[in-house]
């Protein structure tokens, strides 16, 4: 009789033991899943980064290969093309520059702080997935490309002009995961093109269509007028266009009033996401690989 | 030398699933790795696959959470259960795992990282129902080129892995 109670008693204990471990376990992987994730994760971007990069190239060898099945007259018309594309470009470039370089004088001379400047670096997507397909991405630059967090993303449009695409939510060594501007990881600070009035953009519900938030009141907003990036965030470069205001009706004004603070507009952005396969990463001067 | 070679057809499938997923044809290959490794070789080369498996193919997807572990492990517990509970083996019965694969593991963290509303879930179901058709097809081929390489390697093949269970009960 006392042996079967010992022998009770020590089976109880085993199993009391058991799911106190399976508990402290429990208590443990939770405690220390954050850190495990993002290591985990960087890891296995970083282990799979070199051979995912080879596809990208042999994608390319492709393409190139198909390019020489053309005709030469056709061809040649296109590198024509793109030399005057090029040599319009390079004037732009020299433009600019001496407008850089004035504005850094006058910056001076003011004693003002100097603007940051972005080293836009290309990158093509490597990796999305069929469930967050308009959300994120990831592309195969990473943080030694000089590639942060925080960093904005842009892509070609339709016309092939630079819009707004996301920003850079997660580095590892070899690859980034973008959050799209469709995404609710994804907070811009932008500017209406009519009248600079200067709001938030967000993506409260990733179903519906993102919405700029805080607004002056007495802002002017047009139907499908442009929003473009403000530049107040140091890490994304201003005037990128990012989105066009949606009527919100016929005789209805695009942008909703809240609680008697702030004007609201709902906003379509430009980027056609479906499509992108390559994307500029602005990075900051300092931050880019050497 | 069976660690290696699912190794190796681990990077394999994950590039390829990964490449496809990069321009829009959303086929879950690693479900039926998965499978294979866990019927074939035993449940601890497929349990073990589950981890690496769900790392690889979700970071490099962008996901933030590895959610498809839990789809996975579905599938090595499938595996197990067509094992041992499914004594004939035909080419036509081949096509049950064929169509439940994509379906047990892709459809669950499509739900769980796409949201659980009406639109991901009507978009996921549609998905799970059109690779569970291409499954059914595909699979036995599939079956045929692992088991090809497998067999190269002087390792164990599919079609023995029942007898083997067989024996082992004897």
């Amino acid at each position: 009789m006392n042996m079967d109670m010992n022998d009770e008693n020590l089976k109880g204990k085993k199993i009391y033991r058991i799911l106190l471990f399976i508990f402290l376990g429990i208590v443990l992987l939770v405690a220390v899943y954050a850190s495990l994730r993002r290591t985990a994760a960087r890891f296995s971007r970083d282990f799979m980064s070199p051979f995912l990069r080879t596809v990208t190239v042999t994608e390319d060898g492709v393409f190139y290969a198909a390019q020489l099945a053309k005709p030469k007259k056709q061809l040649a018309a296109e590198v024509q093309t793109l030399q005057e594309r090029n040599l319009i470009l390079e004037a732009k470039i020299r433009t600019l520059q001496n407008l850089q370089t004035e504005n850094r004088t006058l910056r001076a001379l003011l004693k003002m702080p100097e603007s940051p400047g972005f080293t836009p670096i290309t990158a093509e997507i490597s990796g999305r997935t069929a469930a967050q397909w308009r959300e994120r991405f990831v592309i195969n630059r990473g943080w030694a490309d000089g590639i942060r967090v925080g960093n904005a993303v842009a892509a070609p449009d339709d016309s092939g002009n630079l819009v707004m695409a996301g920003r850079v939510i997660e580095v590892s060594g070899g690859t980034a995961v973008v959050a799209t501007v469709f995404s609710g990881d994804c907070h811009l600070s932008v500017i209406t093109e009519s009248d600079n009035s200067a709001g938030g953009m967000k993506v409260l519900d990733e179903n519906t269509l993102p919405v700029v938030r805080y607004l002056p009141i007495g802002g002017k907003y047009q139907d499908y007028g442009k929003i473009l990036t403000s530049g107040i965030a140091e890490d994304t470069p201003a005037n990128i266009p990012v989105a066009t205001i949606v009527p919100r009706g016929k005789d209805v004004p695009p942008a909703a009033i809240i609680d008697q603070l702030y004007a609201e507009v709902r906003v379509s952005p430009l980027i056609r996401i479906d499509t992108v396969r390559t994307v500029v990463v602005f990075t900051k001067n300092g931050d880019a690989a050497k | 030398m069976r660690f290696t070679y699912l190794f190796v057809m681990l990077i394999i499938f994950v590039i390829l699933q990964i490449s496809l997923r990069a321009i829009g044809i959303n086929f879950p290959l690693l479900p039926l790795l998965i499978f294979y490794a866990a019927y074939t070789y035993g449940p601890w080369f497929g349990f073990g696959l589950v981890l690496p498996a769900a790392f690889l193919l979700d970071f490099n997807g962008g996901w933030t959470h590895p959610w498809s572990i839990f789809g996975f492990i579905a599938v090595a517990c499938f595996a197990i259960f067509w094992l041992h509970r499914i004594e004939s083996d035909s080419l036509l019965l081949l096509a049950i795992p064929g169509f439940t694969l994509p379906v047990l593991g892709d459809f669950p963290q499509n739900l769980l990282a796409g949201g659980f509303t009406v639109s991901n879930i009507l978009n996921s179901g549609a998905d799970a129902l059109a690779n569970g058709v291409l499954g059914a097809i595909l699979f036995p081929f599939w079956i045929i080129i692992l088991d090809f390489f497998g067999k190269k390697l002087g390792l164990c093949t599919y079609s023995e892995a029942k007898e083997r269970v067989k024996k082992e009960n004897l």
